[in-house]
């Protein structure tokens, strides 16, 4: 919920609707984006409701943050580090996937070319490296590639190769299967 | 308004084609982030991305919906400021209010909005309530005790043993039970004993409730010895109250704080009245060697320390500075938060241009290759670093737990190091039959550091076949051959440390 437009502009009054719009704009992206890297949905939900509150209470103590969503996606990504270590390879995220390609089983013939394309996309969402798929979600979430570097700590060029290597690889899965 | 000019067809088909220079993919994806029309003609030139935006949208209705309603963001913004006014510091009793404006609440404010948010239970509040009764724990004085009670018997022992304490016979079982689960019985009653052996469970449930002014975390465990786990906290200061440990239905421990032992005051002859109480022998400070082993353990136990750039330096007057250039902000406090209790050291904060400081267009993460010989390479660098910091003499004048500690560090590290170069070589064969054979193998001591300079050398054909595809011909043979020294190295390296 968006707060109601105020005269108080006060740094906590500013701070408070600049992240109760963020919040309502972006949170499902968090979200999904956390579902994307293997996160279960309550762990998902928890860790982007988290990163939200400590959006405000940096804003709060006056840090200058240029890009608050940016930022709110590399403090979610932080937060569930050591969880990501123990996920292994079968997540809601890749149920998602399986589920889906199952539901195209008897369908048309665009379905069926969608379908095609799905299977890559599970062969290369279990061989791409977290960084690929971090990159490839994020793109497709419409972050800047700037956006991306700030939110996994590394230079643009590096998120370009990262990039380069996920869509070779989805290539690769596309290819094999014609 | 001067002429935007657009890259051409080749160059934009180029960046997810071929390894351009860092300097020149920077410029391109510059351009893209501001230029939609160019967006738009990358999305032509190269399909694979409409593509890949078409599964995630076919996905997106199957993809688990939020559990809960989404918590109303502004209630708890006002909660966290009604928390800041109210909250305790950790460490000090309740009642104790501080000035809202003062920065360093906003942690433990964090803290109390974290348990008040809706919903928000299990991993994400055991972790935080974990992280900040670990940085408020206090240096137990050593007369400390804990009174431990099992079906059979009850009886007391130190809060914290070390090699000294004899301890009560019935002890030994217990022990050897805390040991077989991978859980620290020399300070059992501690955040971060329960959050060491947390963290070794692959599968666990967790609980977090609240009752009568204490915080209770309950761990149920699928798999290892201890079957549940639950640790008690004093909400108002964090500080452990109780703990208890199930093995099975018919076999637990229960663990809580029980009154100090009176102090052995042992006043000598020619002191004044008011001289001050002497020190048991086990408070004698660490020395500085000692002081360094505890750090790098700290770090190793972030489960950094053979991955993540952090430095350790011992300046001349002892003090430890520890740079760490590449963490997240809760991975550096969780760092933190296991240095409490080492003396003098500091956690140095890099500056931004070193923060940012790493290999040109950096690959690690690219390819399951490279991240294999990455950690190839910080795993043997760990322990070339520990062998030249910690030389038999040194090793020799360290008290018996830290021998045991360094020891078990390099046995760990040793071992993991093998199975990453397995990791390696089988990752390699599956894009290349690879032969793995030596043809002259080092008959001398094997030492970290031939292991170190044998693992730079894989990691640096690893990179140059992968990233630069460069003499891949010839380099496979020198890899394979290269790699198999590197194995065998560290198969002898891994025979001694655990002799």
């Amino acid at each position: 919920m968006v707060p109601p437009v105020s005269d108080d502009l006060s740094p906590k009054a500013t701070a408070q609707q600049r992240v109760a719009a963020l919040y309502s704009a972006a949170r499902d992206g968090v979200y999904r984006y956390l579902l994307a890297l293997g996160l279960d949905a309550a762990r998902a939900q928890e860790v982007t409701q988290d990163a939200f509150l400590r959006l405000y209470v940096a804003l709060r103590d006056g840090a200058a943050i240029e890009d608050p969503k940016a930022w709110v996606y590399r403090v979610a990504r932080n937060a569930c580090v050591d969880s990501l270590e123990r996920i292994g390879r079968e997540s809601p995220y890749s149920a998602a996937i399986a589920d889906t390609i199952a539901s195209l089983a008897k369908s048309p013939e665009q379905e069926l070319i969608e379908k095609e394309w799905l299977e890559g996309f599970q062969d290369a969402m279990r061989s791409l490296s977290p960084q690929q798929r971090a990159c490839l979600e994020l793109r497709g979430q419409g972050l800047q590639y700037r956006q991306i570097a700030e939110v996994l700590q590394v230079r643009t060029s590096t998120v370009g190769e990262f990039l380069r290597r996920g869509i070779k690889q989805m290539k690769r899965w596309n290819e094999c299967q014609k | 308004m001067p002429e935007i000019e657009h890259p051409t067809e080749e160059l934009l088909l180029a960046l997810f084609e071929e390894q351009l220079p860092a300097a020149e993919v920077e410029h391109l994806l510059a351009h893209l982030d501001s230029c939609e029309i160019c967006e738009q003609r990358v999305s032509l030139i190269e399909p694979a991305f409409a593509r890949y935006q078409r599964c995630r949208e076919l996905i997106a209705p199957r993809l688990p919906k939020p559990p809960q309603p989404w918590g109303d963001i502004v209630a708890e913004m006002q909660k966290v400021e009604r928390a800041r006014r109210t909250v305790p510091m950790p460490g000090r009793k309740r009642g104790t209010v501080r000035p809202a404006w003062m920065g360093a609440l906003a942690a433990a404010v964090l803290v109390g909005a974290i348990l008040f948010w809706p919903h928000g239970s299990s991993e994400l509040r055991a972790d935080t309530l974990l992280l900040k009764a670990r940085s408020a724990s206090p240096r137990r004085s050593p007369n400390s005790r804990l009174r431990v009670r099992t079906p059979r018997s009850t009886f007391l022992r130190p809060a914290v043993l070390s090699d000294a304490t004899s301890e009560v016979q019935e002890m030994d079982a217990i022990r050897a039970q805390f040991a077989a689960a991978h859980y620290d019985w020399s300070d059992p009653l501690s955040a971060g004993a329960y959050a060491n052996w947390r963290a070794k469970i692959a599968h666990r449930t967790v609980e977090v409730s609240e009752d009568r002014g204490q915080s209770t975390i309950r761990t149920v465990a699928d798999g290892g010895g201890i079957a549940e786990a639950s640790l008690t906290l004093d909400a108002s200061d964090l500080s452990p109250v109780s703990a208890r440990f199930v093995f099975s239905p018919q076999d637990w421990v229960e663990i809580a704080k029980a009154p100090d032992a009176p102090v052995e005051v042992r006043p000598l002859a020619s002191a004044p009245a008011d001289a001050p109480v002497t020190q048991p022998a086990s408070s004698v400070e660490p020395s500085v060697a000692e002081r360094e082993l505890m750090t790098r353990l700290a770090i190793d136990r972030l489960g950094a320390g053979a991955g993540e750039p952090i430095d350790v330096d011992v300046e001349p007057d002892g003090r430890i500075v520890v740079t760490p250039y590449r963490l997240g902000e809760l991975r550096e406090s969780q760092l933190r938060a296991n240095l409490q209790g080492v003396e003098r050291v500091t956690v140095r904060s890099p500056e931004a241009s070193e923060r940012q400081e790493e290999a040109p267009a950096s690959l690690a993460g690219a390819d399951p290759a490279i991240d294999a010989s990455n950690a190839i390479a910080s795993r043997a660098h760990l322990l070339s670093q520990l062998a030249e910091r910690f030389p038999p003499v040194t090793e020799a004048e360290l008290s018996p737990a830290a021998r045991k500690d360094l020891r078990e560090m390099r046995v760990r590290h040793a071992r993991a190091l093998e199975g990453d170069i397995d990791t390696l070589a089988r990752v390699l064969a599956q894009n290349r039959p690879l032969r793995l054979s030596a043809s002259e193998l080092p008959d001398g001591d094997p030492v970290p550091k031939a292991l170190l300079e044998s693992a730079v050398a894989v990691n640096r054909m690893v990179t140059s076949l992968y990233a630069e595809k460069a003499g891949e011909g010839s380099a496979w043979p020198r890899l394979g051959e290269e790699l198999a020294r590197l194995r065998y190295l560290a198969h002898q390296y891994s025979q001694e440390v655990q002799r």
